[in-house]
């Protein structure tokens, strides 16, 4: 009961023989082992912390929303955050922030982003959020109606003559579509 | 498969630009929906301003009336050129572009305007009001908005000179007339502001807004030296004398003014297409006065290879008499400096080493005028509408932002035989309103009331009626009409301890606005006023809802599957039974005598749906006073 999260955050400040660290249980069970500051950039888990009085080190936070895969890829992007900040903590070194976010995204398939951005979202981490968002908005920009249908796996309720009318009407934003 | 919640798919859409939004209205319905959504439109815009311009391009060679647009984007791939088929407009020419709206104005008459939004193709004529008969006759025109009004204005400075033969012979030299019109997009008519001591430069197509005032140079003046900087205030409509960059020398050379990111920038021309590029850095302060930018001579590879021969047509169009050799259009998100060269060639410049690149895109015209055009506006539109008269009746809008929210209410007092729309307004931290939470902190509000008038009488425009001191909870989405009020449920007020939600009322006959007790379960209140507990609904879950409790992907990009809410009441069957709507998938009547749930279907009946109390009526709204 003693450890509160104000108290503990400023011992383990002055006292640097061990890092903090929090547990988070993901949806299918596993338990991952996150060291504080990057724990706190999940908005979630943040005030989960600063809202619950009686929480303790041993206490193992559910994440119900929340799959091991789409875990794993958050932690990475917090903990290279974090590193970015450790190393810098005045300005970011943009170039490495962008050269590190491009390789981080390029991995994933459309799949695995939606899956991250679900997982942001629930979590609550608004910069990665706003990034994923971005990303999304790049790989569906310029590119075909069917593509986008699978890309947010929405049916076409369309009649074949609805569909063929609307092309008519904004045929001019056709133009120059990539292929898929 | 994963499917995204409405908010983040709104999200993602508001990064496009605008050509991939209207494509995606044809993926399914909800989207085509959505993408009429004014939230939509909103964040777009927002997003827009602090991404680089949109261009239109106009085109005039060899065919006229052509416009295209282009989004300049980081990845240089990406970017192409979109024609933009037009509604058949006389020959025109841009006179200015502003929030998502084109000012065009008829090449031969001068006098027929049109306000165009190229994107969604809406247009609407402005009246005429120029005598065209008036010897020299010329023209200088403005379009702006005004954040404070939240209004778009055209200001026309109509030149003319009374015809030789009235002349007095010692008046002679300075005979010009003036006269300054001033129109307010949906007003019926043009106004006169009287005369003008300036005499302006025209300087289509780039309007300079900065600071809600538009800007103009003069024209050089007889008995002094140097031009002017004139600015107009679109809200209080007065000219007014901007001091101008440099002293001495410079106070002689000839200048065009643009605006750059909000600033006031002042171009000045030398020898050789050379620029100077001087920008205000503190609007009115002829000290903050800075030269930005040196642009040295560059002849883009468009213009050394341009066929001149086949141009020989084009040396006579309007854009190429009028154009000066080099036009600064605006500042790009990587601070290079946007100039477009003699109709033909878009380039960027950068100051930090001094080089030039030439834009090419496919598709691109051979010789054009560019616009720097921001997104559209999104506009809340009212309308009334009888169903099955299929009478409908469209109300003044107003312009959306995403620090303005606003609620509604409509009734019709039995009393004074007047139907009203109640509009609440909230001025709200910007950001904050983009998240879906309810607690954003209210600065302002203001409610205003519009009394419907039969169609054909003068104009239907809101009152205010003052500031509206509660925050309505908007998720409980419908108020309710009784008694001549309009009820709604507000947030406790700030110094209120008791934290329960309260009721309001306004009264649509006498427009009073009045709190109204209602039931608290945890005091003695109960036991003073008349409130009594008349029924008592117990769970349940209708058959439909167990059997598919899985929401079908489409239906969560509605409006509908974002608010919350499981259970409404609609009204009382003449049976004594109450009929309510669960989840927006069930009709259910509830049996109060025998404690009983009947769940209605219909044939024809929608997957997904909202219901609302009607009586129908033949009252067509032309006449809807008479009833």
């Amino acid at each position: 009961m003693s450890s509160s999260i104000a108290s503990s955050s400023s011992s383990s400040s002055s006292s640097s023989k061990k890092e903090k660290k929090i547990s988070l249980k993901t949806s299918d069970g596993e338990v991952f082992e996150v060291e504080e500051p990057v724990a706190m950039q999940l908005e979630i888990v943040r005030s989960f912390f600063a809202d619950n009085e009686d929480v303790t080190e041993q206490t193992v936070m559910p994440l119900p929303n929340v799959s091991t895969a789409a875990m794993h890829g958050i932690l990475e992007y917090c903990r290279a955050h974090e590193e970015f900040r450790r190393r810098m903590p005045e300005a970011a070194p943009e170039e490495e922030v962008r050269a590190f976010e491009a390789g981080y995204v390029d991995r994933k398939s459309n799949e695995e982003l939606k899956e991250m951005i679900l997982a942001a979202n629930y979590l609550n981490i608004s910069k990665l959020l706003d990034f994923l968002t971005g990303v999304a908005a790049k790989r569906i920009e310029n590119k075909s109606v069917e593509y986008v249908r699978a890309f947010f796996g929405v049916e076409n309720d369309f009649t074949p003559e609805e569909e063929a009318n609307l092309r008519r009407e904004y045929e001019w934003a056709f133009e120059g579509v990539d292929e898929d | 498969m994963k499917y995204l919640p409405r908010e983040i798919v709104l999200d993602i859409l508001s990064r496009l630009p605008v050509t991939s939004l209207l494509q995606f209205k044809l993926v399914c319905k909800a989207w085509h929906n959505l993408a009429q959504d004014p939230l939509l439109a909103s964040i777009h815009f927002q997003r827009a301003s602090e991404n680089n311009p949109c261009l239109i391009i106009h085109c005039d060679h060899p065919i006229r009336n052509q416009l295209y647009s282009v989004e300049l984007s980081d990845n240089e791939e990406d970017q192409r050129v979109n024609k933009i088929r037009v509604p058949i407009f006389p020959e025109f020419k841009i006179i200015g572009s502003c929030k998502g709206l084109l000012c065009l104005c008829d090449y031969s008459t001068r006098d027929s305007l049109y306000a165009y939004n190229p994107f969604t193709r809406k247009y609407m004529e402005l009246p005429k009001s120029i005598d065209e008969t008036l010897y020299d006759l010329s023209v200088v025109f403005g379009f702006g908005f005004s954040q404070t009004t939240k209004e778009y204005k055209v200001v026309k400075v109509v030149y003319w000179r009374p015809p030789p033969r009235d002349r007095h012979p010692i008046f002679r030299r300075c005979c010009l007339q003036s006269e300054v019109q001033i129109f307010t997009l949906g007003k019926p008519a043009w106004r006169s502001l009287g005369k003008i001591p300036y005499h302006l430069l025209d300087q289509e197509p780039s309007q300079v807004l900065v600071n809600g005032r538009l800007h103009w140079s003069t024209w050089p003046r007889r008995y002094r030296i140097g031009r002017l900087l004139i600015s107009f205030d679109l809200e209080d409509e007065q000219f007014r004398e901007v001091p101008k960059p440099g002293s001495g020398s410079l106070e002689r050379l000839h200048f065009d003014v643009v605006g750059i990111r909000g600033y006031l920038a002042a171009v000045i021309h030398q020898n050789y297409g050379q620029l100077e590029i001087w920008v205000m850095k503190e609007y009115n302060v002829k000290e903050s006065w800075i030269k930005e930018y040196n642009v040295a001579t560059h002849v883009s590879r468009g213009l050394e290879q341009a066929d001149w021969k086949s141009a020989q047509p084009f040396r006579n169009s309007k854009f190429f008499r009028k154009s000066s050799f080099v036009r600064v259009l605006g500042l790009l998100k990587n601070g290079t400096v946007l100039l477009e060269y003699k109709c033909r060639s878009l380039v960027t410049y950068d100051q930090k080493d001094g080089t030039f690149n030439d834009l090419a895109f496919p598709g691109m015209p051979y010789w054009f005028e560019t616009v720097v055009h921001e997104g559209p506006s999104p506009m809340n539109e009212l309308y009334i509408y009888n169903p099955f008269t299929c009478d409908h009746l469209e109300l003044p809008g107003s312009t959306l932002y995403l620090d303005k929210q606003q609620v509604f209410g409509f009734g019709f007092h039995p009393c004074t035989k007047e139907y009203k729309v109640v509009k609440i307004v909230y001025y709200v931290n910007a950001l904050r309103a983009l998240s879906p939470r309810e607690n954003s902190t209210v600065k302002i509000s203001e409610a205003y009331i519009l009394t419907l008038q039969p169609q054909g009488s003068s104009s239907t425009t809101s009152r205010s009626i003052g500031k509206f001191p509660y925050t309505i909870i908007r998720w409980v989405e419908s108020h309710v009409f009784f008694n001549g009020r309009l009820h709604w449920i507000f947030w406790p007020l700030y110094h209120d301890t008791s934290k329960c939600f309260q009721s309001m009322s306004i009264d649509l006959a006498d427009e009073q606005l009045r709190e109204v007790l209602i039931p608290d379960c945890h005091e003695e209140i109960r036991r003073e006023n008349s409130w009594s507990r008349e029924f008592y609904i117990g769970d349940y879950v209708p058959r439909r809802l167990e059997l598919e409790p899985d929401v079908d992907p489409s239906f969560s990009l509605s409006k509908l599957y974002n608010r919350r809410g499981h259970v409404k009441m609609l009204c009382l069957l003449k049976s004594g039974e109450i009929l309510m709507e669960y989840k927006y998938r069930v009709l259910v009547s509830y049996d109060p005598k025998s404690g009983t749930f009947k769940d209605l279907s219909f044939p024809g009946m929608l997957n997904w749906f909202e219901t609302f109390v009607h009586v129908g009526s033949l009252n067509w709204i032309d006449t809807l006073i008479d009833m």
